[in-house]
């Protein structure tokens, strides 16, 4: 793949959830090597968003197309879109008691690279691959043995996503406000993990309400989401702006 | 309306009196004169209180009526000549080093037993009336026999055989024992009354497996009684597990008497039968027990599976803790009473009875009951009961990072089945129940 090959095409989406129009015509292209950011107040639809580019069957959408490396995304059920390469790291990761990190982990892989035609990795394969990337996160040893997320710190569920990110090396990374909640040791942690997926043939769109995880991973471009739309698009510039003048000046404007 | 209904319930036990008599007669000139008394008892008992109906509380959400109208052959010696070569084939454990004691319908086959054990005695009962019947008699008087329960009246009154185990004190047995329990079915509908006695002698341990499961798809109903009396400081893990096939009706009954210090963990799995109903009592009846009671109901199609548990708190400072998991699929119905029941004398009693339901389908039902009833002072008790679906957004969740949906679920049932099996000290018969429990996931629960 070459760097400016479209990845994510969004065309004219609108989408919703029992009955509330949230996304009312969202255009978005995401080349290879790219890094998007999307920004957006409260409630302007950031999280629908991603839930509807990862298959969450309660969102409808209601007209638009989205097309993923040629392909139209909105066909392909969830664990599909994951084997083809799309990770979504979630605002809020679910606790899933008695189903520990290794043996989820291990098992998304293999579905994983069986699809891509890659061999699967048996245990000891997985565990010093798994070793090697916990290192990177500063996550504890006992880690793979806890159930998935349960009774983790809120900085523990945001690594965690990180974690399964790294090790599943998606094409596209949608990353869900996954600074929130971060102290600035955690946010720097995080945002190096992040950092090394940026590759030639890989794109990130990450969604975020405040400019400071744009300090650590600098985009590429800045979209800002209000009402259901990209009402202003730009360089990295564009997320200081915000952050000096408030969502309000540009919603506003608008309205 | 009422008065037709009593009379129709007389006259169908008659039927089956009729033919319990004749079972228990011949039995006179060989056993010792307290314990034929003691069957003839029993059988008037059960004539009395009849098969349990729906009115009564502790029957309520289990109906019976379908073993009740089934004309029932208790199974003879000769239903167990010439076995089939493969009669094994659908035990469980098999492979776990063990004394093995083999019963099929009811009687004890010694050609398929094994028993390296020197100490005690671990065989059947059988041959063990004839011989030291003084013996046999202060056991049945330690073990507090209640008959008020019409399944263990029957029992009591037809069963001839089944495992005698007497764990001598201060023993600490190199292999668990399995009592393995077979059905075989034939032309007629064949009901087996296995009776076992266990008696672990003070600070002795043991592992003690106990199965139920069928040759085949026959019809059975298997009537068992289990007894275990737990002298002081004895260790005793007791894992049963049913299996038998869904057209089989498993009543069955496990009474348990704790003496001081006793370590008791009681492990009931069931996947089996059409009609199963585990009756559990424990009287904790010396100081410093501590017990753990655990289980797993899993039922699909239209079985019914039942576990009722009381346990007994009689002396002070003593521990119950109790784990009960249910998963339910299809028109699958799944009882679970539970009453923890503390004496005046019982101070420091910490119980803690947790009952949790997983339905799979819209059709379902639990019928949860968790009980507590306390009379002393000074005590730690909680109980609670859960009734809920697979978590979709945990499922989303697995979906998202490439795992099937079917698979999903299943990580997802196989979390809530082992949150049980986790408890489960000895390692062998817990990674073999893990398969069990797997496999009747991946049988019944392929396209859920
Ligand atoms: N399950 C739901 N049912 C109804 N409304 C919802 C649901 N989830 C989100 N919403 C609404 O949709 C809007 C967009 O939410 P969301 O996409 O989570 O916004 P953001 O992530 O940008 O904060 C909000 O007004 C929210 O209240
Ligand atoms: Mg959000």
């Amino acid at each position: 793949m070459n760097n400016g090959q479209i990845i994510l095409e969004i065309k004219n989406l609108h989408a919703g959830i029992e009955g509330k129009k949230i996304l009312k015509g969202l255009n978005l292209t995401i080349k290879a090597g790219e890094v998007h950011a999307i920004m957006g107040p409260n409630g302007s639809g950031k999280s629908t968003l991603s839930a509807v580019l990862a298959g969450k069957s309660e969102y409808e959408v209601i007209e638009g197309e989205v097309i993923y490396m040629g392909k139209n995304l909105l066909e392909m059920a969830p664990e599909e879109r994951a084997k083809e390469g799309v990770f979504l790291a979630f605002q809020y990761p679910v606790e899933i008691p008695g189903v520990n990190c290794a043996y989820f982990l291990k098992s998304a892989l293999n579905e994983v690279r069986k699809y891509r035609g890659l061999s699967e990795l048996d245990a000891i394969e997985f565990l010093n691959l798994a070793k090697e990337k916990m290192k990177l996160l500063e996550l504890p040893e006992d880690f793979l043995k806890r159930s998935v997320n349960e009774g983790f710190s809120g900085g523990e569920k945001k690594k965690n996503e990180i974690f399964q990110m790294i090790i599943l090396e998606p094409t596209l990374a949608i990353l869900d406000e996954t600074d929130s909640g971060l102290d600035i040791d955690a946010l720097r942690i995080v945002s190096e993990g992040i950092n090394q997926m940026r590759k030639p043939d890989k794109a990130q769109l990450v969604i975020t309400h405040y400019q400071r995880l744009l300090n650590y991973i600098v985009p590429d471009f800045v979209h800002v989401l209000a009402n259901g739309q990209i009402i202003k698009s730009g360089g990295k510039e564009l997320a200081l702006e915000l952050e000096e003048h408030g969502y309000d000046w540009l919603t506003n404007g608008k309205g | 309306m009422n008065k037709v209904l009593v009379q129709t319930k007389v006259k169908d036990l008659n039927h089956f009196n009729e033919h319990f008599k004749k079972a228990i007669e011949p039995l006179e000139s060989s056993y010792p004169e307290w314990l034929f008394n003691l069957k003839l008892r029993a059988l008037e008992q059960f004539n009395d209180i009849g098969f349990p109906a729906q009115d009564d509380e502790d029957w309520r959400f289990t109906n019976i009526s379908p073993i009740e109208k089934i004309h029932w052959k208790i199974a003879t010696k000769q239903s167990v000549q010439n076995l089939p070569e493969d009669i094994l084939k659908n035990v469980p454990f098999l492979n776990i080093k063990s004394n093995r004691l083999v019963f099929v319908n009811g009687f004890y086959i010694p050609e398929l037993s094994m028993i390296t054990e020197e100490l005690g005695f671990i065989g059947n009962l059988e041959n063990f009336i004839k011989g030291d019947s003084d013996t046999l008699k202060k056991i049945y008087d330690e073990s507090g026999l209640a008959l008020n329960d019409a399944f263990c009246a029957l029992n009591m009154a037809l069963s001839t055989d089944g495992a005698l185990i007497l764990i001598p004190p201060n023993i600490k047995l190199s292999k668990p024992v399995h009592i393995v329990h077979i059905s075989l079915g034939s032309d007629s509908s064949i009901m087996s009354v296995p009776q076992h006695i266990i008696s672990v002698g003070r600070h002795s341990n043991l592992i003690l497996f106990e199965t139920y499961s069928n040759y085949s798809a026959d019809t059975t109903f298997t009537n068992a009684f289990t007894r275990i009396i737990a002298n002081n400081g004895a260790v005793v893990e007791h894992i049963r597990c049913q299996t038998e096939n869904q057209n089989s009706y498993n009543i069955a009954t496990t009474q348990s008497c704790l003496g001081e210090s006793v370590q008791l963990s009681l492990f009931s799995i069931a996947l089996g039968g059409k009609i199963s109903r585990h009756t559990i009592k424990s009287r904790l009846n010396g100081e410093g027990i501590e017990s753990v009671f655990g289980g797993i109901y899993m039922a699909s199609d239209s079985q019914l599976n039942d576990h009722y548990l009381v346990v007994e708190h009689i002396k002070p400072r003593c521990i119950s803790y109790e784990y009960f998991n249910g998963i339910l699929s299809d028109k699958a119905r799944g009882v679970f009473n539970g009453r923890i029941y503390v004496h005046p004398n019982a101070i420091k009693t910490d119980a803690k009875q947790t009952n949790k339901n997983l339905l799979l389908s819209d059709d379902a039902v639990i019928n949860s009951k968790p009980q507590l009833e306390i009379y002393a002072d000074d005590v730690k008790c909680t109980h609670g009961a859960t009734v809920g679906r697979l978590d979709q957004n945990a499922i989303f969740y697995l979906r998202s990072r490439g795992i099937n949906i079917n698979d999903a679920r299943r990580m997802l049932i196989w979390a809530f089945a082992s949150e049980i099996l986790d408890h489960i000290n000895n390692q062998e018969c817990r990674e073999k129940l893990e398969k069990i429990v797997a496999d009747w996931l991946s049988s019944h629960f392929a396209n859920i």
